[in-house]
């Protein structure tokens, strides 16, 4: 019985500490909010963000950077990994006054862990250009350069806008941006590369009807027919779009006999940044040689 | 070594891997720093990061260990197969569905809907297993191994059917949820966990005489006195249950209840009055330092906490397992 006796001691300990609830106050220092508009140590856990910040010339602001972003001025930065499942204690440890977070399905605990800890978080999503030109002006506030955001929202929305203009009253080519290969994603309606195609005078080839990824069978890309396809490629463009066009189902596209199959700079099309404009003028000069 | 100095020892070895699990850190906080927040001082930040962050995360692993221990050994005395492990029945399985479909129906919104429709999901399959494998005759522990393991078959080939019509973002989300993780801890789970595990693992407990007479037949248990069919009721019941409160907070994490258990086994015997005190606490000292590794060694970048239970939980269990045949 003694025996019991020294177990049950034990476990009653375990729960004796499970209870004594430590306080959930958080430290006051780290409670000064966005809305002081003066944000000095911000962590942006969002690259396409971490971009804006740059081109807001605020990257002094910056006090961490992830694992995506490759910008020279944050090279000396500590990175806090991929961003998306951030390490929160490393971030309470840098004291930042704002973090700015994705708050996917996943996102969303982490903000609301930081939250609680009393971190001002300004959740993003950046999915579409107008977000780009709203969360550029947001940061504008954050940061206390409205006037330098608003700005750069004009000169996005402006340089976005010529892009369309060249190319209106021409011919739609139908085009299919895809990732990935034997089951590749598509971007369609409600991605901000859908938007990219179309304001480049394409016409998005994928299904409008279901999510704003989505992920194509190969009968169906072969169905589908499109005139272009573009991939984002990191480093070598031409051996991925040697494996894309040389690739059973693929190579059976006229896109691909006719050279049309073409490779992005994916870090210039993989966030919907500053950097929007250009690459709408890179896609519409492949679709639109002609265009002035 | 009497059975209250053995458990001393892992009590001990609990103890100070909390220590351990509170120092240590993706923030790499100074040693004194630490030791002022326990006191009641330190600066604002290291309070936070370690009353706020490490703490509940330190207690919340050793509830979580301690209860995937226990009910591992239980399991395995219930079932008296080797490879019975907290999930084997299906509790698992059933908690994922549950979790997967609220995620895949957007509940990541609402936080406490995840772990509440995992808790629905876990005591779906508690309720369906039990069904399936009880007769007139009672309930026949073959049968329920077999019926444990169709049913989570089952429920894996839901998941997967749910996953297959998903979007990238829910779709990740579901498998960091199966993956299991300690992040997310708060007092508010805790609390709860806490009062649902103490009373689940006394009864467990108390049933250690009666597992002893089960391990040598279920015929001579009954000759001895022992009401098979009401201990195996209720260890079935007790067990899924207590391992169905920690899915619903933590996700799945595997090879604890597993390796915990047998090593104790083959260091220790199967007398199950020491095993099972013995298995909770060092499933506790296990989880706790496998999540320290898990959120210390890739910094300021998280494992997930099954990569590092089954990396280091393996290669320990072979070294175990062949020092007992050579």
């Amino acid at each position: 019985m003694r025996r019991h006796r020294a177990s049950l001691l034990a476990v009653t300990a375990l729960a004796a500490l499970a209870a004594c609830d430590a306080r959930p106050e958080p430290a006051a220092d780290l409670r000064a909010g966005p809305e002081t508009g003066s944000a000095r140590r911000v962590i942006s856990l969002v690259p396409s963000v971490t971009d804006l910040i740059v081109a807001l010339d605020a990257s002094d602001r910056l006090i961490a950077r992830t694992d995506y972003d490759e910008h020279p001025v944050l090279d000396t930065l500590p990175s806090a990994g991929e961003g998306l499942t951030p390490n929160v204690e490393w971030l309470v440890a840098q004291q930042p006054d704002l973090v700015i977070a994705w708050p996917d399905e996943q996102g969303r605990g982490v903000v609301a862990r930081l939250e609680r800890l009393g971190v001002p978080v300004m959740p993003v999503r950046l999915e579409s250009v107008a977000e780009v030109a709203a969360v550029t002006r947001r940061l504008g506030h954050a940061l206390g350069l409205a006037g330098r955001a608003r700005a750069l929202a004009d000169s996005i929305t402006a340089g976005l806008d010529s892009v369309a203009a060249s190319v209106r009253g021409l011919p739609r080519p139908s085009v299919l941006y895809v990732v990935g290969v034997d089951a590749p994603w598509a971007a369609a309606p409600g991605s901000f590369m859908h938007e990219l195609i179309v304001i480049a005078g394409g016409s998005n080839a994928a299904p409008a009807d279901g999510p704003a990824w989505v992920q194509l069978s190969l009968e169906e890309v072969v169905r589908r027919a499109p005139d272009f396809v573009f991939t984002p490629a990191h480093g070598d463009g031409d051996a991925a779009v040697r494996a894309l066009a040389g690739a059973p189902g693929w190579r059976e596209l006229e896109a691909a006999r006719q050279g049309r199959v073409v490779a992005v700079d994916g870090a210039l099309f993989d966030r919907p940044g500053p950097r929007l404009p250009e690459a709408a003028a890179r896609l519409a000069d492949v679709l639109h040689p002609e265009r002035p | 070594m009497s059975f209250a100095l053995r458990l001393g020892l892992l009590l001990a070895l609990l103890a100070v891997t909390l220590v351990v699990s509170l120092t240590v850190g993706a923030a790499g906080l100074p040693a004194r720093d630490v030791v002022a927040v326990l006191r009641g001082a330190g600066p604002d930040v290291a309070r936070t990061i370690v009353l706020d962050l490490r703490l509940p995360r330190a207690v919340l692993a050793v509830l979580v260990g301690g209860a995937l221990g226990l009910a591992g050994a239980v399991f395995q005395a219930l079932l008296r197969n080797p490879l019975a492990e907290p999930y084997i029945l299906g509790v698992s399985g059933g908690a994922a569905v549950g979790a997967v479909a609220a995620l895949l129906f957007g509940a990541a919104a609402v936080p406490s809907l995840v772990p509440l429709a995992a808790l629905a999901g876990a005591l779906v399959a508690i309720v369906l297993v039990f069904r399936v494998a009880s007769g007139a005759g009672g309930v026949d522990t073959r049968v329920l191994l077999l019926a444990g393991v169709v049913v989570g078959a089952f429920f894996n080939a839901l998941i997967l059917l749910m996953l297959t019509f998903t979007d990238a973002d829910r779709f990740r989300a579901a498998i960091f949820w199966m993956m299991g993780s300690l992040a997310g801890a708060r007092w508010s789970e805790i609390g709860w966990l806490a009062a649902w595990l103490l009373p689940s693992t006394l009864v467990l407990l108390v049933l250690a005489r009666p597992f002893n007479l089960l391990a040598i037949g279920e015929d001579t248990a009954r000759h001895l006195g022992t009401r098979v069919e009401r201990v195996k009721r209720l260890a079935y019941f007790v067990a899924s249950l207590l391992v169905a409160a920690t899915v619903a907070v933590t996700g799945i994490v595997g090879f604890i209840g597993l390796i915990v258990p047998h090593a104790l086994r083959l260091a220790w015997g199967s007398d199950h009055r020491l095993l099972l005190p013995a298995a909770f606490l060092a499933g506790a000292a296990f989880l706790l330092a496998a999540d320290t590794l898990a959120r210390t060694i890739a910094a300021p970048s998280e494992l997930p906490v099954g990569v590092v239970t089954a990396l280091i939980g393996v290669p320990l269990f072979v070294v175990l397992l062949r020092r007992r045949n050579a």
